[in-house]
């Protein structure tokens, strides 16, 4: 590092939502320099996003400053960021400060396309006329690694995949040279292969033009590879900060371990995950002890042959499909009693269909579910429904999965009544307290409303809604997908002590093939709507078969 | 984009089908009596058959129902031969493009024939082309009036949420939603062509108020918005408008003395109550007078434009709260450039759909407010061929109604699309 003054110097940040409330942020305080990578880690509410949005002056109308001071260096002057106007500081977005953020998907204006909204951040701050702006972003797109970069210009975000859309996001912030990009959870929403390939386009381009990045996420395995000095944030202030080799070997504070020890990983195989409570209370955890996957019985649960599920494609002028998209294409699969069976793959295999098309959500094309014995694959609705008890679903996202509207109460006594599952109101008030119980939740939590909860406690509250119907088999659809790595542990292990106790089968779908293994008895990897491969966590990480299940382990984040 | 519309026009030919059949359901399900209110009360019997049967009234339902879409259909049916046969191809009635003969009947390709009045005996296309151009212009000026007036205090109302100019706004706009058109008609036909028409005395305090809060907070203390001024401003004058009703609930006003203080006399609209879009001049004859289009497009442009605010400014709250709006900002483009080229694009979808639901039935005339106005339309056709159980005339305006529905229809469907490329027609 070079001992010129820093690029970015943020010095006792504080901020906070009201006037007299309590900060959000605490006292934060960092130095940048020309070219460097900063690594800020903390779950979600640790202010990490709110820090940099305080650096882009873009934070939201009700956040205020209350103290310190932001001061960026662009080389020609020094600038005050708390006290610079609008005007000045709309100059200074996107030019001197560039930013890419979490969501791809939502990230970028649907209405124009992809070319025209990278261009007009280089029309914005430089003279460039139009021709030679859009040979830049052509430019721009090559360096960012996009295929038929002429192409993606003129399409529109709907038509390119989400990794896509985060290169242009990533050209877009590079598009000006900043001294600096923040990138805020850059791949947080994305494919653990396609994370690989845009956290390596972004450490090179950043590199290669000098650039100093801020790399902020919930997830310290993301930042080892690409900081070389790592800031943890945790309620609001910094518990601690260094090079990244000393964070993740010598930890100082008990939390950072935790985070680093919470993750799952490929060569261990914990009984329980450790959680952050653990390591905040000073009690040691439980000594490691090797989770064993039993032989599982060999009573089949369910047997599934030759299932398709396709989705139209085209519909001629009546409407009749001409042509389909194979979501799920000819698989068949049993299921044993009490195992859990893990679904990997990428976005768009078919896992997701697979696992809803199992509890008959979606209707297949054709072939067979044997669910005990019975074929419900083309039971009509009335006939399923006694099912349907048995067969439960946890969704991906706790923040969508819960009507706003509902108390926890509400939500949870909705599926009994449906199923007719206690006879009058005293005995399911009963069942919920002891659901919530099982799941972990407080008996105050009752008439509470969803937006009161934080994300890993929604996804408790979805989980009960699950149980109170006491099913025997669960598919747990991205379950965890959208929650922090130390929020994940906590609901994995809840996952694994329900199933011993209340002996459940769990269909486990996901993208992360370390969460996957962890919980898993037996792996299916899937890529384009078939089953690459089935067989146990070990066999299937220690000798994979197929190339594409060697690319998807490879691709895993190491801490 | 072709096969689109092709596609969509057969489906509203099938609509135009429809609609006959469903009118003539109607009609035979409460009968008129055409004959009668032709030939007034005291009639025969014999007179009344000769009419009955000269209309063709006489024939069943059925049998009428099939005539009538022989003659509306473009492809038709025709005797040749036979001069007294009610399909005889009467070169007089049917504008033929191509006839097939095969004996004695052809086929002929035709524009479709909507009959004449049975009160002026005029075709009916006349008669539609005449009311037509006068609602079309109406509808048109007016959903203009709303969507530029509604799309931009919508916006502001957006960007400036809870601030006094979005709640002043937004009250006004409920209380225009909540205005029946033919009391706003009457209103505005009242103060716009008779009140103000030649001087319009308008109270002064509220102006004063305006004007003198607007100017001290633009060049008071400190660097302030137009929009702060202006929002200041309307506090002024609303504190003005108190202050005067006070005062007039109190003293009472008369036109001397304090009333010629309180009041201040401006150049009057010059407009008249009623009018049409061609006057008639007792040496001239006809003349275009577009002037008569003011007082009816406010009264008619109202209410869409309250409910245009609303719809704006939810879609705007709900857009400029999108990533890709914190994208654009953060990319450092102005807050104006955000708006216009960002936000606005996404958020007319829900406009689009309001207004162009309002403007098709705008176009089916807007009975109310062509009685008041004494507009020429549709509306007042149709209203008036009710009433003389005139059937092609009000069979004839449905069709055309219901035609223009189908157009507006295809045509938003590729409006949708270029606003949202993601729903866009391939």
């Amino acid at each position: 590092m070079t001992d010129s003054k820093p690029i970015l110097s943020v010095k006792n940040l504080t901020l906070a939502f009201s006037d007299d409330g309590p900060p959000a942020v605490e006292g934060i305080t960092f130095d940048l320099s020309e070219g460097e990578a900063l690594g800020i880690v903390g779950e979600s509410g640790s202010g990490k996003s709110l820090t940099s949005l305080a650096v882009m002056g873009l934070l939201p109308k009700q956040a205020i400053i209350r103290s310190g001071n932001i001061e960026l260096n662009t080389g020609e002057e020094s600038l005050e960021l708390t006290e610079t106007n609008e005007e000045d500081q709309q100059k200074l977005r996107g030019k001197a400060v560039a930013m890419v953020f979490q969501e791809p998907m939502t990230s970028l204006n649907p209405s124009h396309t992809c070319g025209r909204q990278v261009q007009e951040a280089i029309e914005n701050h430089t003279e460039l006329s139009g021709s030679e702006a859009k040979k830049r972003v052509i430019e721009l797109f090559e360096d960012v690694l996009l295929p038929r970069p002429e192409e993606i210009y003129d399409s529109y975000p709907h038509q390119i995949s989400g990794g896509q859309k985060q290169r242009v996001m990533i050209a877009m912030a590079l598009s000006c040279d900043p001294k600096v990009i923040i990138a805020d959870e850059p791949t947080t929403a994305l494919d653990v292969t396609v994370q690989k390939q845009v956290l390596e386009i972004l450490k090179n381009l950043c590199q290669k033009n000098n650039t100093a990045l801020i790399f902020i996420t919930h997830d310290l395995g993301v930042v080892a590879d690409i900081a070389s000095r790592v800031m943890v944030m945790y309620r609001g202030k910094v518990l601690e900060s260094g090079p990244t080799d000393q964070i993740f070997h010598n930890p100082s504070e008990p939390y950072t371990k935790a985070l680093i020890e919470c993750r799952p990983r490929l060569d261990k195989n914990p009984k329980r995950l450790p959680v952050v409570a653990d390591f905040l209370n000073q009690t040691e955890p439980k000594q490691d002890s090797e989770r064993h996957f039993e032989e599982a019985s060999r009573e089949v649960l369910m047997s599934i042959q030759n299932l398709n599920v396709w989705y139209p494609k085209e519909r001629n002028w009546l409407g009749k499909p001409k042509s389909y998209l194979k979501a799920v294409d000819d698989v068949s699969l049993e299921v044993f009693k009490g195992e859990t069976l893990g679904l990997v793959g990428e976005s768009g295999c078919g896992k997701s269909t697979l696992g809803k098309t199992l509890v008959r959500l979606l209707d297949p094309q054709s072939g067979q579910i044997l669910f005990k014995g019975q074929d419900i694959a083309q039971l009509d609705e009335r006939r399923i429904k006694p099912l349907r008890r048995s067969m439960q679903l946890i969704f991906q996202d706790p923040y969508a999965s819960l009507n706003p509207r509902f108390t926890v109460e509400q939500t949870l006594t909705e599926p009994m009544v449906v199923h007719g599952v206690g006879s009058n109101r005293s005995e399911r008030k009963q069942l919920i307290s002891d659901t919530l119980d099982k799941v972990g939740l407080p008996q105050e939590s009752l008439s509470k409303y969803p937006h009161q909860f934080s994300g890993g406690q929604r996804q408790r509250i979805c989980i009960a809604r699950a149980l109170v119907l006491r099913p025997e088999f669960i598919v747990c659809d991205e379950s965890v997908s959208a929650l922090d790595v130390s929020v994940q542990a906590m609901v994995l292990n809840l996952l694994n002590d329900l199933k011993d106790e209340l002996d459940l089968t769990y269909i486990f779908v996901s993208h992360d093939l370390s969460v996957v293994k962890y919980m898993s008895d037996r792996i299916a990897v899937m890529r384009s709507g078939k089953i690459l491969e089935l067989g146990s966590g070990e066999e299937v990480y220690k000798n994979p078969k197929t190339e594409y299940t060697k690319t998807l382990i490879a691709s895993i984040p190491q801490v | 984009m072709g096969r689109f519309i092709f596609r969509k026009s057969l489906y509203g030919l099938l609509v135009l089908w429809g609609v006959v059949t469903l009118v003539f359901a109607i009609f035979s399900i409460n009968p008129g009596d055409p004959a009668r209110m032709l030939l007034g009360q005291r009639v025969d019997e014999e007179a009344l058959q000769a009419v009955n049967r000269e209309l063709g009234l006489d024939l069943p339902i059925v049998h009428q129902y099939i005539l009538y879409l022989n003659d509306i259909s473009p492809v038709s049916i025709h005797n040749t031969a036979d001069k007294n046969s009610r399909i005889y191809l009467d070169s007089q009635k049917y504008k033929t493009l191509v006839s097939v003969p095969l004996g004695s009947t052809s086929i002929a390709v035709k524009q479709p024939y909507l009959r004449r009045s049975y009160q002026s005996r005029k075709p009916v296309s006349e008669i539609i082309s005449e009311a037509l151009p006068g609602t079309a212009l109406l509808a048109i000026v007016a959903i203009c009036f709303a969507l530029v007036v509604g799309v931009s205090i919508g916006v502001v109302t957006a960007l400036y949420k809870d601030s006094f100019i979005d709640k002043f706004a937004l009250f006004t706009a409920v209380l225009g939603m909540s205005t029946p058109s033919f009391f706003s008609a009457i209103i505005v036909s009242w103060l716009g062509g008779y009140l103000w028409a030649e001087t319009m005395s308008l109270p002064m305090l509220p102006i004063v108020g305006l004007l003198i809060f607007a100017l001290i907070t633009w060049f008071g203390k400190g660097r302030k918005s137009l929009m702060e001024a202006f929002s200041a401003g309307l506090k002024g004058m609303l504190l003005g408008l108190g202050v005067h009703t006070l005062i007039w609930l109190f003293f009472g006003i008369s036109s001397g003395g304090l009333g010629s203080f309180l009041f201040v006399s401006f150049p009057g609209t010059g407009l008249d109550m009623t009018g049409s879009m061609y006057g008639v001049d007792v040496f001239e004859g006809k003349f275009l007078a577009l002037g008569n289009l003011i007082l009816p497009v406010i009264t008619l442009g109202i209410r869409p434009l309250a409910v245009v605010v609303q719809l704006t400014r939810n879609s705007m709250l709900d857009v400029l709260s999108q990533d890709y709006i914190r994208t654009a900002r953060a990319k450092g483009l102005s807050q104006s450039r955000i708006v216009i080229k960002h936000a606005l694009r996404n958020a007319m979808n829900p406009v689009i759909t309001a207004v162009s639901g309002w403007f098709a039935s705008m176009l089916a005339g807007a009975v109310f407010i062509e009685f008041v106005f004494n507009w020429k339309g549709l509306g007042l056709q149709v209203f008036q061929s009710l009433q003389t159980d005139d059937y092609p005339v009000v069979m004839g305006s449905v069709l055309v109604i219901a035609a223009i529905f189908v157009i507006i229809n295809i045509f938003v469907d590729i409006l949708y699309g270029w606003l949202d490329p993601r729903i866009r027609i391939k």
